[in-house]
């Protein structure tokens, strides 16, 4: 149906298309920001990786709260976790986002992770934090993924929640 | 008369000759530059960039292994495993882009006549990326109040000094306006309005520069995409050209120029300026970059 120069020329734009295609329902249908995924969708949105924050609340056996402190909980082996879920805050992410702030043994990753992940998480993915503890050791952490939302008419800003998950120890 | 006849056959058949020897040569520099773009922005894993260093140092040292598709695969195969394991949903896109081209690189080698065949997939991968990004500019609804440029001059502290001379905002309201963002960061979420301090003037040129980029990058898009007669299609090379000059200056997404000048190198008219042209842009480009950013390679302002 298709010459040889035909699909060797246009089999790559459309491996683009179907990623492209894929990265749009994702989109739409999942937690993914729309600068990642091969959409292309870069500087569309100013809710971007470094305008993301993770807020993270402690609570007590019977509930009470014991502060809430920012990224500086989040132990440095799973600052890639962190990073990666700025952009697709997934249950699966902040689920050992929470387990690690709990001291709680964190599910390992797989071989071919350890060797190949060298993530983009640098140190600088703790800007605008301040080092913060607990009062007291946590039996159960909320953590709250924001972004920050502009208003170009009025000219004001604020902070929103993208999306929330619970760990308990 | 048939002297003269010879002399002119003679004088076609050399042009056909030497017009087929500059248009493999191009080839095969769009070749050995996309090596060392995988090389060089293909990952961030020093190991696999070790990997594709190696790779490229062999399609560099071989015309034959040059244009053998399969050493392409391979290198594609490795960014492909790279951002496939570090997830497709966290991948730079330029890195994905990249992959893109490598994949092209070698895929258009099992055609007939690979150079036509890599123009082919550079001129619509090309359409691709300006009409995606053209997609979400608009879809994104933050660029039709001129709310992102507008933002992306209020709170980049780079752009501040500049906010100051053209924009009209005393240097205290700029500070103010990054310390209001800092505290929304850190403090417990609570959706409550701060205000961001602004001039009319950063709001027209918010204006300008949202509308502005949606007119260029949608213009690129269409004239990659349509099919363009031969007096018309050196304008794909200005509007790439000038993209990369401008907007990829202005605002440097890591290594994207290089892969959009590869693309664009391929897809280009067979005529003498093309080469040192697209060549030119790329040193002038990064010297740019340099200069205005203080780094050779660019770096991501917003990402």
């Amino acid at each position: 149906m298709f010459s040889r120069q035909t699909l060797a020329q246009l089999a790559v734009p459309a491996l683009m298309l179907v990623i492209a295609a894929q990265q749009i329902v994702r989109v739409q249908t999942s937690l993914l920001n729309s600068n990642r995924g091969g959409g292309f969708g870069m500087f569309s949105t100013i809710d971007s990786s470094h305008l993301r924050f993770l807020r993270v609340e402690g609570f007590d056996a019977a509930g009470r709260s014991l502060g809430s402190c920012g990224e500086s909980v989040i132990p440095d082996e799973v600052l890639p976790v962190l990073h990666q879920a700025r952009w697709m805050p997934d249950e699966a992410r902040l689920e050992r986002l929470g387990r690690a702030v709990l001291g709680l043994p964190v599910e390992p990753s797989t071989r071919l992770e350890r060797v190949l992940v060298n993530s983009d998480a640098k140190p600088a993915a703790r800007s605008f934090d301040r080092a913060c503890t607990f009062a007291a050791r946590p039996e159960r952490v909320r953590l709250e993924l924001g972004s920050v939302e502009f208003d170009a008419v009025n000219h004001r800003a604020r902070a929103y929640r993208v999306t929330a998950h619970e760990v308990q120890r | 008369m048939t002297m003269r006849a010879e002399a002119s056959g003679l004088t076609l058949a050399a042009a056909t000759h030497a017009h087929a020897a500059t248009a493999g040569e191009r080839h095969i520099v769009v070749l050995q530059l996309s090596a060392v773009l995988m090389a060089v922005w293909g990952t961030d894993h020093p190991g696999l960039q070790g990997v594709l260093m190696a790779l490229c140092a062999v399609l560099l040292s071989s015309r034959r292994l040059l244009t053998s598709p399969w050493p392409w695969l391979l290198g594609a195969g490795v960014l492909g495993a790279w951002i496939s394991v570090n997830s497709w949903s966290i991948v730079s896109q330029h890195k994905i882009f990249v992959f893109e081209w490598v994949l092209a690189c070698g895929v258009t080698l099992f055609a007939p006549d690979p150079e036509r065949a890599l123009a082919v997939s550079g001129r619509f991968l090309l359409a691709g990326l300006f009409g995606l990004a053209t997609f979400w500019k608009l879809a994104g609804g933050e660029y039709f109040d001129g709310g992102f440029m507008e933002w992306l001059l209020l709170w980049r502290e780079e752009l501040g000094g500049i906010l100051s001379r053209f924009g009209g905002l005393d240097a205290a309201l700029v500070k103010a306006n990054y310390d209001a963002v800092a505290q929304l960061r850190s403090a417990p979420i609570t959706n409550d309005w701060v205000a961001i301090h602004a001039t009319p003037r950063i709001d027209l040129w918010g204006d300008l520069l949202s509308w502005g980029t949606i007119l260029g990058e949608g213009v690129v898009a269409l004239l990659f995409l349509a099919p363009l007669s031969e007096r018309l299609r050196p304008a794909r090379d200005l509007s790439i050209l000038g993209f990369v000059l401008t907007v990829d200056v202005a605002f440097p997404y890591t290594g994207f120029a290089f892969p959009m000048l590869m693309a664009g190198l391929a897809q280009a008219p067979q005529r003498a300026w093309v080469r040192p042209v697209y060549l030119g842009t790329l040193v002038v480009h990064t010297l740019l970059v340099f200069l205005i950013h203080g780094h050779p390679l660019g770096r991501s302002i917003l990402y």
